[in-house]
Formats: structure tokens, C-alpha cells, sequence
């Protein structure tokens, strides 16, 4: 028989037993996320070893192999760190709900409630007790990943200060945030007599800043012509980069729950040797929130009435928080899907009965399951007519011509600088990279004879925008050019239009203005007219803009733009031949490149009729991403062969595409005019890249369509695009009926030396397709003023 | 002593009990009777410190009961939905309570489970409902409380358990002095253990009174006489429940028996008996006239 008397502390005992019960949770969450930290690091150090005993590598070394040999026996490396942050983060969230649920359910069991309540404790004591040990369970899963993390990166690279702040950091935030989930989780409890109840209203207010913040997003991106929101752009100033507008990215501190995955991505530039400290700010001030909620839930957790444990509906309030979250999340998700641009008022009228419709269905689902009775349901349908009538009043004004408020033009006194993309394509866009958004590529794949000069008309471009305009005419020309688009309200079909100013094209235009009191406005659209964009042509003739690109493009500056291990090739004016070359010293060419901009021997503007010379293409990656995604591609795995042999071998013996695969594709047009830059080449014997080596023996002319193209030269044997360039030789070239089909050797000769071949249609002209003797084609325009002097009728 | 001043308990807007006043001394069995739904187990839970009241408070020993650690260290409250941790043995659920309680008493708790003939490491959840409730009243016990509640503890069970039941919140209560409320919807269940029997119902105490008092105030008579005899001819006698089945005639009477036993010997019967009064007759003769719904509490 056991004699022994009770000597109870019943706040001890409470955490004990809480942490006895639960600690596996964490246990099991510590040693998954330690040991993926581990195989991660394991991983990777095998990819280097397997990468080190390639023999297609020619950085491989016997000595590399061996160091990530000896890697094996660490099985963790310093990206680890980094790379497990998302999973761990993800899953410590879910722990940290399921913890508050094991530890607080028991205030939703009449049974257990019975006992619980009348034990001799405070009620504030046994919730204090509880939601230390689950403090206490957090911080361990919190702390020994990333311990785990750190001791394997010692062993390997050493201590270095960054990775102990790094450590913190993550520690610290993670901790911050599963405290943020667990506390909000505990609260929540309180007010409900159900854990299902309980992890749903959590789940909806958790997810209702988002849900709101996407909301009103997709209603802007929607209904509002111009809204930055959902567009991804280039920011200027001292946080300059590309930059996705958000509603919630207004708010300081960031979302509660997503604030320390965010901040995690400076482990990356930490694995990249670019350290970049943590904010701790975020940190402490959902540390404070959380104290705050912590607070909040003592008192709710004395004050909660034990007869609510077991009944479902027992806090509308926080019912009506899950109706509205889930009914913005599935309105957005369905806009997700739609995906649809430049909706018609009567649309509008119809997306907002939708809404409307879509709210009543939720509530009444959800009501349905919290009250299961009709009588009930009824009798709180006045909650639906509120929540449906502000939704109406919301859509409506979205709906509204009073929504175009939101995007209206500064006043020009207000206006600081402006900061735009060119519109018709500066150094960055056309005519090569064609580098809109990917939304509108759709056209591409339904290629038809009616569609076949206009699917390429894209312009504009999706890179950085040009600063610093800040003369009084510049900012005015940008403002007229912003009231004209936004008169046009989004796209609309060009065909049927005759006047070639009021057709509307595909753009991507941003315009953000920096007004005097220091904030930022910025619009985006995707759609213009010409005569609006030819006002947009103005600006690229400007020094400012010759700045920016001189700035963008002088290897002084490198970093931005060139990569070490670069792809470079040089492409004819015909566009019939391009060489990969790997022995050219790209900085040296674009220096040059750089000094005849800079004498304004470089006509930047893209309207102008001088012929090119050829072309200088980089990629802008590195070359050895770029060589191995062709070998992959075209089953060269082991081959010995140089990027400049796969240019000239390939096509000939293969006949076939070729890609080199990079992120991004540089074009500069060289001209004759730009001597510094044609003297280099000559002298380097590099000028002979861009002699034709195809034969044309065909031009072929279609005036009739030339009106609905604003863009030429895309068209032709070479083919660019946003992320590819390369050479396709058996192009699948529509069939279309030409007005005129020269096949005279000497008219051909002169129908092609007055063809251009790239640039921004700036007048009406004809269009014209070349052919060559292989049988490949180069697609062209000649403008009318240039007409007259060919000779043909 | 627990006091229960004016105390309204309210869920949403139905009123379990209203404006309930009741005091339970120390070393005594208070026995609270009503039909299901007539608001015990709210009044044991308000007591438990489990429900905050609307209205009113429960003091024990003048204090507050509600979220007083200190106040329900005194008390053990035996739910009738029983709840003990899962998977969990009754040695468990001792360790459980002895983190809580400072008198619990292992010694006790034992010594409770010989007695009872309960196997303290089997599984809770493996014995029958009537073996949780002893399991519930052995863990109660040994956590030496100075109030016990026992939320229709004793409904259901066989008799034997409930005798031995009864006896031991009787020897406990004898012994430690301690307060005890027993909630039962059936008046049975409650007698002979009882010091003060309550009746609860329409949210209300209907009825509230000490078990020795009335029984030694009332008596029930039964005569017969040679004549015929009304309700009238008994006028003069203080008496309730006045029944006649031919020339038998039976009626409680409160007060004075010799006097009343005096006077029916003067009107000549041919038999005058005496009998002590049974709980339910002690309650149907002071419910006399009202409309209260004795068909479950009689069982």
C-alpha cells in the first residue's frame, strides 16, 4: 500500500503535467526538422561530390571531390540554414496550434470542465500554468533545429558572428510567431464551446488579414484601370528592386504569421557571403502583440462560462469573422482563376450580385453547421443583411466610376520626379527580349493569318524604370500620357479601328511618381494607345534617359547587368545568323558600347530608320547554367564541345532548334555611327559575326496589314524571347497571301537593304517577308517615307 | 458552511435557478430532490465554483466560492458526467488530484479501494458506470475535503454499493465534519441519509427542510369509527391529507400528537393508530395543493 501524503502545487503540477503530455509534439517536430536540416545539408554536399567527379566538368577537381567527400561525414552544410526555413516554419506553426488545442481542450468538454474548473487553482493560474508549458514546448521547437543547424555549420565553416545573429533571429521569430499562433489559438477557445469551432475561427482570423489584404487587391486589380496591385514591377530609391505591390505591405511590422519567414531570406544572401542583418523591430513588436493577446486571454479565460463547453454557435461574433474570411478567400480565389482583365460595367454590376450571392451562401452554410437550426438561423439573419449590405456598398463603389479616384493623376504641383518605363522599349525591352508580362504570350499559341502581325506587338518593358525625370515638361508629358491611358480604361480590340492613334495594344507600362511630401504613387497598365505611346517616345530621347541606360549598362557599374561566365553572340543585321562566342571580353566591347552613348553615338530612341550593323546579345546569367541547360536539352551530356562549336555544329549537322537558356537577353544594336564600338570589333576580327551567310531570294510585301503592327523585326530565322535566344532554322512560318512577291535578285537586294528589321513602327509602312535560300524567313517594314524609294508598284 | 445567497443561474435566456437561498452546515447531509432539468446540477456546479452566477453568491465559510483556490481546496465535486483523464487508472487519476489537492491522502485513497473492491492500476474506462462513481467518491474522499458534492452519485447503483455508499458519506461526514450536498432526482435514493432535503423545481426551492424536525412534528393517524365521520368532525384537530376509504380514515398531523391523540380518544374511535411519517408522505403532505410534478422524484 502506497502511505504517502499530497504535497500539491497546482500551478507546478499544472505545467508539469501539460508539458508531460504534450512534450512529444515538439520532441517529434525538434528531431524531423533537425534531421532534415541535416539531409539537406547531406544532400547538397552529395550533389557537389557527384558534380566534382563529373568528367564533363571542367572545374572538377580531384581535390573537390575529395573535400565534399569529407563532407559526407558532416552531412550538414551552412545552407541547410537556410534552405529547411520555409519547411520548418510551416510545419512549427501547425505545432503550435495543435498544442494550444492539446493543452486548452479541455474547456470545450463539459466532462472535463466539471473537474478542471472546481480543482483548488485560480483560473488564472491554471491557464498562466498551461500557457507557460506551452511557451516552454515552443521554445525547445523553436531553439533545437536551428542549435542542431548551428553545430553542424561550427563544425564545417566555424563561428562567424552572422551566424549567431542568424540563429537568433530565426530562433527568436519563429518563436514569436508559433507564440503568436498558440496564443491566438488559446484565446480563441475561450470564446467557443467546440475545438473543431476553435481551429476553424482560428484558422479564419489568422488567414483574415491576407484574405482582406487579397480582397481588396483583387477589387482594385479589377475594377480599378491602372491599381499597381498584383503587378510586379522595379522600384526606384533607396529600397529600389522589384517590388509586387500589396495591400498589406502598407502595415510596418508586415503579417504577424508570415513577418519571420520573410525576414529569413537574408540566411540566403548569408550562404552567398552577402550578409545582410536581421530587423529584430518585427521581432519585438509581435513579441509585444502576442503579450497583449496573452493578456487578453487571462481575462477571457476567468471570465469564460463553463456551460458554453460542448455546444456549437456559441460566439457569433467570431462566426461571422470565419463567414467573411472564407468568403473573401473564395471570391479571390475565384478572380485567381478567372484571371480576367477589363471587366464591362454591366460585368461589374453582375461580380458584384456574385459577391453578394457568394457571402449568402457561406453564411448560411456555416450558420447551418454552428446553429443547426432553422428557427435560430433565421432569427440572426439580420448579421447577413449587414454583412451583405456592406459588401454590396463596397462592390458598388469598386463598381463605380467613382473607383477611377483611386488611380486619378497627381496634381503636377504635388509632383517631386517621375520615374516610368519607356513604353516602347529602352535597351532592357524590345525589340529582342519582348519581355511583357507572360499573360499575354497566350496569343502566341493561337497564331492565325488575321492574328500574325499583331501577336508580337508587345512593348514596353517589365524592367527597371528610367528615374529622375523631373523637369517641369517631362513630368507634364508623363501626366498627359497617364489621363490618356487611363481614359482608354484597359485594353480594347484593335481591329476595326482605322485610325492607327486611337488603336489601343498590349503594353506594360508603369508610372510611379514621387510627390513632394515624399510618397510614392505608382500606376500600372497594360494597355495603350499608339498616339499615347508615340508621346512615350519622347522621353527616350532625353539625357536622363541616356543616363539610365549608361548607368545600367557601363561595366563600371557591373553587378546589375553582367554575371561572371557570360554568353555573348553576335547577330547579323539580317538576322540570319548568330555566333555564340565564348572568347570575347564582353566589359571591354561594352565599354566601348558605353563611350559612343555617352557622344550620342548610339541612337538610343528606337524610332529610328538607320540601318543596323549587327547586333551584340548577352545573356545575362552564367554561362555555365546556360551550357548545361543545352546539353540537357538536346541530349549533349558529354560532349566536349565549346558553347561557340554547339552555336556553328549544331545547326548544321542537327538542323534543328538550338536554345541557350538564360534568364535574360541583352540586345544592343550597333550601328555605323557608333565608331568606338565598330572599330573594336574590326580590330578584335570580330566583325565578320555579323556578315550574312544565307542568300535572300524572296521578298514578299503585305500592305494591307501593316496598319495593326506597332512593332517589326521579330519575325525571322533568329527568334528572341524573353528568356531564350538561339537560332531556329526550320521555322514554322504561317502561310500568308503576300500583295507582292519580288523574286529579282537585284529588287530583292534593295528591298531588303530599305527593310528593317527591328525597331518601333512609327508610321504606316508595308510589311515585308524575307527568304532566304535555306528557306527560313526574316520578317520586316519599311516605312512609308522610305517606300518611295523602292522602286516597286 | 456553505451559503448559498439569492443565487440566479442563466443560460442565454433561459433561467435555471432564480433568486436560490439556502445554507448547509458543517458535519450534514443536505439532500437536494427535483425531476431532471429542475436546475440541482446548476446549483452543484454554482456551489463546485464551476458556473459563476448571474446573480447572488456561494460563500463558503464567508468567502466566495468562485475562482477561490483557496475556498475549493475544501471541496470535491463528484459530477455526474464523470470525467478522469484518458487511458488513465485510478492510481493515475490519485496522482492527478494529489497535484491539486494538499490533503489528498494516498493512505486514504487505499484504503478506500480495498474497501471498494477497485482495481487502482486497470484502465477507468474498462469499469462499469456504477464502478466510476465509487472510483469518483474513493478519489473524492481522499482528497480529505471539508464539502462534498455528490451530483446524483447514488442514482442507478445496486443496493448493496449504494448502502455501502451511503454509509461511507456517512462515516466520512460524521467523521471529518464534512459538509455534504447530494442531488437526486429520485426522494429514495436520499433516505436515511439526509439531514435537510431541499425540493427544487420551476427554478425555485420549493421546499427546504430539516428530515428530524418534520418527521418528530409529524405523525400520521389512522382511525375508525362506529358512525360516519367528515373532514368536518375533525375540525378542531391541526391535521393535512385527510383520506377516508369507508371507515377508515387516515391524516397527517403537525404539531401536538397527545393533544391531537387526546381529542380522537374522546370522539370514541374504535381504533386510533400512530405511525412516524415516510419521506415521500412528509413531502406530499407539505406539497399539499401545489401543483409540483411528484411522479419522478417518487420513482
Amino acid at each position: 500500500m502506497t502511505s504517502k501524503k499530497s504535497s500539491a502545487n497546482p500551478f507546478l503540477y499544472t505545467f508539469k503535467s501539460s508539458l508531460k503530455k504534450c512534450f512529444f509534439i515538439p520532441l517529434i517536430y525538434s528531431v524531423i526538422v533537425s534531421v532534415y536540416f541535416s539531409l539537406r545539408g547531406f544532400y547538397e554536399v552529395y550533389q557537389n561530390y557527384i558534380n566534382q567527379m563529373d568528367p564533363n566538368n571542367i572545374n572538377a577537381s580531384a581535390a573537390g571531390a575529395e573535400s565534399y567527400l569529407k563532407g559526407f561525414t558532416y552531412v550538414i552544410s551552412r545552407g541547410a540554414l537556410s534552405d529547411g526555413v520555409y519547411f520548418a516554419y510551416l510545419s512549427l506553426m501547425l505545432i503550435a496550434a495543435l498544442l494550444a488545442v492539446m493543452i486548452f481542450k479541455f474547456i470545450c468538454s463539459k466532462k472535463s470542465v466539471n473537474v478542471y474548473y472546481s480543482l483548488p487553482i485560480t483560473r488564472s493560474s491554471l491557464f498562466t500554468a498551461k500557457y507557460l508549458a506551452g511557451a516552454v514546448m515552443l521554445i525547445a521547437a523553436s531553439l533545437i533545429p536551428y542549435l542542431v543547424a548551428f553545430a553542424g555549420n561550427i563544425w564545417l565553416f566555424g563561428f562567424t558572428k552572422e551566424l549567431i545573429l542568424a540563429v537568433i533571429y530565426c530562433s527568436l521569430s519563429s518563436f514569436v510567431s508559433a507564440m503568436l499562433i498558440f496564443t491566438l489559438t488559446a484565446f480563441i477557445l475561450n470564446f467557443v464551446g467546440s475545438v473543431v469551432e476553435g481551429m476553424v475561427y482560428t484558422v479564419s482570423i489568422a488567414a483574415i488579414i491576407t484574405a482582406f489584404s487579397k480582397f481588396v487587391e483583387t477589387l482594385f486589380n479589377n475594377f480599378v484601370y491602372g491599381s499597381p496591385y498584383l503587378f510586379t514591377y522595379w522600384v526606384t530609391g533607396d529600397d529600389s528592386g522589384y517590388h509586387r505591390a500589396s495591400a498589406f505591405n502598407s502595415f510596418p511590422f508586415g503579417n504577424p504569421f508570415t513577418f519571420s519567414v520573410n525576414g529569413k531570406s537574408y540566411l540566403m544572401h548569408l550562404s552567398t557571403e552577402e550578409w545582410v542583418a536581421p530587423d529584430f523591430l518585427p521581432v519585438i513588436f509581435w513579441a509585444v502583440i502576442c503579450a497583449v493577446l496573452y493578456a487578453a486571454a487571462v481575462v477571457s479565460f476567468r471570465r469564460r462560462k463553463a456551460e458554453k463547453a460542448g455546444f456549437l454557435g456559441m460566439c457569433l461574433p467570431l462566426t461571422q469573422i470565419a463567414v467573411v474570411s472564407l468568403s473573401l478567400v473564395i471570391y479571390t480565389l475565384v478572380f485567381e482563376i478567372l484571371d480576367y482583365e477589363g471587366f464591362t460595367n454591366n460585368q461589374k454590376s453582375v461580380i458584384a450580385v456574385f459577391s453578394v450571392l457568394l457571402l449568402a451562401v457561406v453564411w448560411i452554410v456555416i450558420h447551418a453547421c454552428v446553429l443547426r437550426s432553422a428557427k435560430k438561423i433565421l432569427k440572426k439573419s439580420w448579421m447577413l443583411g449587414i454583412e451583405a449590405a456592406v459588401l454590396a456598398a463596397v462592390c458598388v463603389l469598386f463598381a463605380s466610376p467613382l473607383s477611377a479616384g483611386f488611380t486619378s493623376v497627381p496634381d503636377a504641383d504635388d509632383i517631386e520626379s517621375v520615374a516610368v518605363t519607356t513604353g516602347v522599349g529602352d535597351v532592357y525591352a524590345a525589340p529582342f527580349t519582348n519581355s511583357v508580362r507572360d499573360s499575354f504570350y497566350y496569343e502566341g499559341s493561337e497564331m492565325t493569318e488575321e492574328t500574325y502581325f499583331t501577336d508580337l506587338m508587345f512593348f514596353g518593358s517589365s524592367d527597371s524604370l528610367i528615374a529622375g525625370f523631373d523637369s517641369k515638361e517631362d513630368i507634364e508629358l508623363v501626366r498627359q500620357v497617364n489621363e490618356e491611358i487611363n481614359e482608354t480604361g484597359g485594353y480594347k480590340e484593335p481591329y476595326g479601328v482605322t485610325d492607327i492613334n486611337e488603336k489601343c495594344y498590349d503594353s506594360n507600362i508603369v508610372i510611379e511618381y514621387t510627390l513632394k511630401n515624399k510618397s510614392r504613387v505608382v500606376r500600372c497598365y497594360n494597355a495603350v494607345k499608339y498616339s499615347t505611346a508615340s508621346k512615350l517616345v519622347k522621353l527616350t530621347q532625353s539625357e536622363n534617359y541616356k543616363d539610365a541606360v549608361i548607368e545600367k549598362l557601363d561595366p563600371a557599374n557591373n553587378g546589375e547587368i553582367y554575371t561572371s561566365g557570360y554568353a555573348v553572340a553576335l547577330v547579323s543585321p539580317k538576322l540570319d545568323r548568330m555566333s555564340v562566342l565564348n572568347k570575347i571580353d564582353l566589359y571591354e566591347m561594352m565599354n566601348e558600347v558605353v563611350t559612343d552613348i555617352k557622344a550620342d553615338r548610339m541612337p538610343i530612341c528606337r524610332n529610328t530608320t538607320e540601318t543596323p550593323v549587327g547586333f551584340i546579345m548577352f545573356a545575362v546569367t552564367d554561362r555555365e547554367y546556360a551550357y548545361s541547360e543545352v546539353t540537357e536539352d538536346f541530349g549533349l551530356e558529354g560532349a566536349t564541345i565549346s558553347v561557340e562549336a554547339v552555336s556553328s555544329k549544331v545547326f548544321e549537322d542537327r538542323g534543328s532548334a538550338l536554345w541557350l537558356h538564360d534568364f535574360w537577353v541583352m540586345s544592343i544594336p550597333v550601328y555605323p555611327s557608333m565608331s568606338n564600338t565598330v572599330a573594336y570589333l574590326e580590330n578584335e576580327g570580330l566583325s565578320e559575326y555579323f556578315k550574312s551567310e544565307k542568300q535572300i531570294v524572296k521578298a514578299e510585301l503585305f500592305s494591307d496589314k501593316v496598319e495593326d503592327a506597332l512593332f517589326y523585326g521579330m519575325k525571322s530565322s533568329l527568334e528572341f524571347s524573353g528568356c531564350h535566344f538561339g537560332v531556329n532554322v526550320e521555322r514554322d512560318v504561317p502561310e500568308l497571301t503576300a500583295d507582292k512577291v519580288v523574286t529579282d535578285p537585284e529588287t530583292v537586294e534593295m528591298i531588303s537593304d530599305k527593310t528593317l528589321l527591328t525597331g518601333v513602327r512609327t508610321e504606316n509602312g508595308y510589311f515585308v517577308r524575307l527568304t532566304f535560300d535555306d528557306g527560313s524567313c526574316t520578317m520586316g517594314y519599311i516605312p512609308e517615307s522610305l517606300f518611295s524609294d523602292v522602286n516597286i508598284k | 458552511m456553505i451559503e448559498l445567497k439569492s443565487v440566479t443561474k442563466k443560460f442565454g435566456d433561459f433561467t435555471a435557478v432564480e433568486n436560490l437561498s439556502f445554507k448547509v452546515d458543517k458535519a450534514s447531509v443536505y439532500g437536494l430532490v427535483g425531476y431532471n432539468g429542475a436546475g440541482k446540477t446548476t446549483v452543484l456546479k454554482t456551489v463546485a465554483g464551476v458556473y459563476r452566477p448571474d446573480g447572488g453568491e456561494v460563500l463558503v465559510d464567508g468567502e466566495n466560492v468562485f475562482d477561490s483556490a483557496r475556498q475549493k481546496a475544501k471541496i470535491f465535486y463528484v459530477p455526474d458526467d464523470l470525467y478522469f483523464e484518458p487511458y488513465a487508472s485510478l492510481y493515475d487519476m490519485a496522482k492527478f488530484y494529489s497535484g491539486y489537492y494538499k490533503d489528498f491522502s494516498f493512505e486514504t485513497f487505499d484504503k478506500l479501494i480495498n474497501v471498494f473492491g477497485l482495481d487502482k492500476k486497470a484502465r477507468i474506462n474498462s469499469f462499469s458506470k456504477g464502478m466510476q462513481r465509487q472510483g469518483e467518491l474513493v478519489l473524492g474522499m481522499s482528497t480529505n475535503p471539508k464539502i462534498l458534492l455528490l451530483d446524483e452519485s447514488f442514482d442507478g447503483l445496486d443496493p448493496s454499493k449504494r448502502n455501502l455508499m451511503n454509509n461511507m458519506v456517512m462515516e466520512y461526514m460524521a467523521e471529518r465534519e464534512c459538509s455534504v450536498i447530494v442531488s437526486s432526482h429520485n426522494l429514495h435514493e436520499l433516505a436515511g441519509i439526509c439531514d435537510r432535503i431541499a425540493l427544487i423545481g420551476g427554478k425555485k426551492l420549493v421546499m427546504d427542510c430539516n428530515v428530524d424536525d418534520i418527521s418528530a412534528s409529524r405523525a400520521k393517524f389512522r382511525v375508525v369509527f362506529e358512525d360516519e365521520k367528515t373532514q368536518a368532525d375533525f375540525i378542531a384537530i391541526n391535521h393535512k391529507n385527510f383520506k377516508k376509504d369507508g371507515k377508515i380514515i387516515t391524516f397527517v398531523v403537525e404539531g401536538n400528537f397527545d393533544e391531537a391523540e387526546h381529542k380522537l380518544n374522546a370522539m370514541k374511535p374504535l381504533l386510533v393508530e400512530k405511525y412516524p411519517l415516510s419521506l415521500e408522505e412528509i413531502f406530499l403532505a407539505e406539497m399539499e395543493g401545489s401543483d409540483y410534478d411528484f411522479k419522478e422524484i417518487f420513482g
